[in-house]
């Protein structure tokens, strides 16, 4: 009884319709596996190089998701938590999924910590949106950075409890059970302010690129 | 591991430019960084191999002096968030063993394959960097605190650098290289003043190879959460002490019970300095017990002599429930809870009490479904799923509209039919549902 056998099948699970809103909608087909799964088993292992495709990998998720918290330390707290990461890496079990989540979950900790000691000295955070229309253009690195660095932006410029959860979501690739139980939400109220956070957020980027 | 209810607008916005832009591939300045960070994985390697000859040499682990207080569960709760808040800061270091893998019931959105970063490919000079990395590291805010009280019994051992003033200079080489990367007994802050209760005093259990005159006297165990939804993490963490002193370096050992099954040991892991080791979870699918179990060895035979367990700690998984109604139907979907387990369905009578109208079992994928044709118009009812040994029980309201007019495809009756397919509704129905997590 409600052994593991007994849960049904992904199939059957994408089957179910949900409702959100008013709208009846149907789940999408299933995804592709997580490409942190054979680099991070080879890096378990001692491979360096397999390390450094991990590292590439959740590295810029890991500074987005720690920028919208608090920008002008993510370096440090991202650099500090690979640190500990590398450190651990030895007692470490287990598949991409949980990796993602210790990771952020390392991350996320550190961050609070050093927030609780800049309490002390507070500053005022500047979540100053950057209009793409007004960028510089030429080549397309710096366009790409501008992108993703005016999409970070935007994403902070959401309540942080808020904005914390789209970036676990989206961009550390975390489930919303996931989240909820890193955050200490119910998965119900991650998924409802996700939704909310993207459907406003995108449509403000759009018109933002639209304008330039 | 993701879960069939993704439905937070994830999927649909996953081609709009805010989401493409928020995943794209790491920029150049992003990814500058990399060599430091494998020449410290590399060095940490390097370090485990030769950590682990010296831990056969007694440096610490479980086999510690004697002592013989009475058995006592030291116990605190923590509601929702993290384990670190209840140490106060996060403690070095943390141990994490990932188990109960098989949970899976979805896999995470893949994020864009990240292309072989355009920059220069690192080189192999090996980064001074990682030993100013691991400084700074150390030198953060929250110095972590040593053991309350007079330092005078201290049983943690300091490690090399912060004892600067005390002549601890007998601990191994390994664990007092901060370049190296230990992961253990790391202690805060190798340059900067020691910790507030750093002691002057020198304490002679810090002499090696002689191991500390320390014995675990209590092992407290403290769990994220009390309860999860199916496929959540929680960490559990093991504070061990002597008498009230905080114990580093005992090794601890995770033992979880799922369901009806016997007590299993799943994990170790040694304490840190702030004599706490924490565990995460994987998924969880099924309710689980935990408590931590210390070999304590009295007689300094090299044999452990007894065991000193915690209390336990139960974490709940709660399934997860979806709700839908199409027409008077209802459906339900549980994830989590086993097929052929009852499904109540109750509503609130005039005078305010909750009476059952209907029973269900769900079927193989957890499904079942009720037919509410017996109340038109607007009804609230509840759903229930009750408590078993391996799941909590969850339960969630819902109000469905209820078509006033029988479908003529449909025979009346005065009573609900147990049905596990919607009927076809050729009035416009407005279907109210609720998708839940928990």
């Amino acid at each position: 009884m409600g052994a593991l056998g007994d849960l049904p099948d992904l199939p059957t699970l994408r089957a179910v319709t949900a409702e959100r809103g008013d709208v009846l909608t149907t789940p999408t087909p299933q995804r592709a596996a997580d490409p942190l799964g054979e680099p991070l088993a080879r890096a378990l292992e001692g491979d360096e190089d397999a390390f450094g495709e991990v590292w590439r990998l959740l590295h810029p998720p890991l500074l987005r998701y720690l920028r919208v918290r608090d920008r002008d330390t993510a370096e440090d707290i991202a650099a500090e938590t690979w640190l500990h990461v590398v450190r651990d890496l030895g007692r470490f079990s287990g598949g991409p999924a949980e990796f993602r989540a210790w990771v952020f979950t390392l991350g996320r900790h550190r961050a609070i910590d050093a927030g609780r000691a800049r309490a002390a000295r507070p500053s005022t955070p500047t979540a100053e949106v950057v209009d793409i229309g007004t960028a510089p253009s030429a080549e397309a690195a710096a366009l790409e950075r501008v992108d993703t660095e005016a999409a970070v932006r935007l994403v902070a410029s959401l309540p942080g409890p808020q904005a914390e959860m789209v970036m676990l979501r989206v961009v550390a690739g975390l489930s919303v059970a996931e989240v909820a139980a890193i955050v200490g939400k119910k998965p119900g109220t991650v998924a409802v302010n996700v939704h909310r956070a993207l459907k406003k957020l995108a449509r403000t980027h759009r018109a933002r690129a639209a304008r330039g | 591991m993701s879960t069939e209810h993704d439905d937070d607008g994830l999927d649909e916005f996953a081609d709009s430019d805010l989401v493409r832009a928020l995943r794209a591939p790491g920029t150049p300045d992003e990814l500058a960084g990399e060599a430091r960070f494998v020449a410290a994985f590399r060095d940490a390697h390097r370090t485990e191999a030769v950590r682990g000859r010296a831990a056969l040499g007694g440096r610490v682990a479980g086999r510690i002096g004697v002592g013989g207080a009475a058995l006592l569960a030291a116990v605190t709760l923590t509601g929702g968030v993290a384990a670190a808040a209840y140490t106060r800061h996060l403690p070095h270091p943390v141990q994490v063993i990932a188990h109960d893998t098989f949970g899976a019931v979805g896999v995470p959105p893949a994020p864009p394959v990240a292309p072989r970063t355009k920059a220069p490919r690192p080189t192999a000079t090996p980064d001074p960097d990682p030993t100013t990395g691991e400084s700074a590291d150390e030198r953060r805010p929250p110095q972590p605190t040593r053991s309350a009280g007079p330092g005078d019994q201290r049983s943690p051992r300091s490690d090399g650098p912060t004892s600067a003033t005390s002549a601890a200079t007998g601990t191994d080489a390994p664990s007092t290289d901060p370049a190296a990367g230990t992961a253990s007994g790391f202690p805060g802050g190798p340059t900067g003043p020691t910790g507030p209760t750093s002691p002057g005093s020198d304490d002679p259990s810090t002499d090696v190879p002689a191991s500390p005159a320390v014995t675990p006297t209590r092992v407290g165990a403290t769990a994220s959460a009390r309860r999860v939804t199916t496929g959540g993490h929680a960490t559990v963490t093991a504070i061990v002490r002597d008498h009230g002193e905080l114990v580093e370096g005992a090794e601890v050992w995770l033992l979880q019970r799922r369901g009806t099954d016997g007590w299993t040991r799943t994990a170790s892991a040694v304490t840190g300095e702030d004599g706490s080791a924490i565990f995460a979870t994987g998924p969880l699918t099924e309710t689980t017990t935990f408590r931590f179990a210390v070999d304590v060895d009295e007689d300094a035979d090299g044999d452990p002599d007894r065991v000193l367990s915690s209390r336990k700690r139960r974490i709940g998984v709660q399934p997860l429930l979806t709700l839908s109604a199409a027409g008077p139907i209802l459906t339900v979907h549980a994830v989590g809870a086993g097929a052929g387990e009852a499904v109540t369905v109750s509503r609130r009578t005039a005078d305010g009490r909750v009476v059952r109208i209907g029973i269900r079992r769900l079927d193989d994928q957890g499904s079942a479904s009720y037919d509410l044709s017996s109340y038109p118009g607007r009804v609230r009812v509840l759903v229930r799923i009750l408590r078993t040994s391996t799941h909590t029980a969850v339960r969630r309201w819902i109000t469905v509209r209820v078509p006033r007019k029988a479908p003529p495809t449909a025979t009346p009756t005065p009573t609900p039919t147990p049905s596990t397919s919607p009927s076809a509704e050729p009035s416009g129905t407005a279907s109210s549902s609720t998708t839940t997590g928990s």
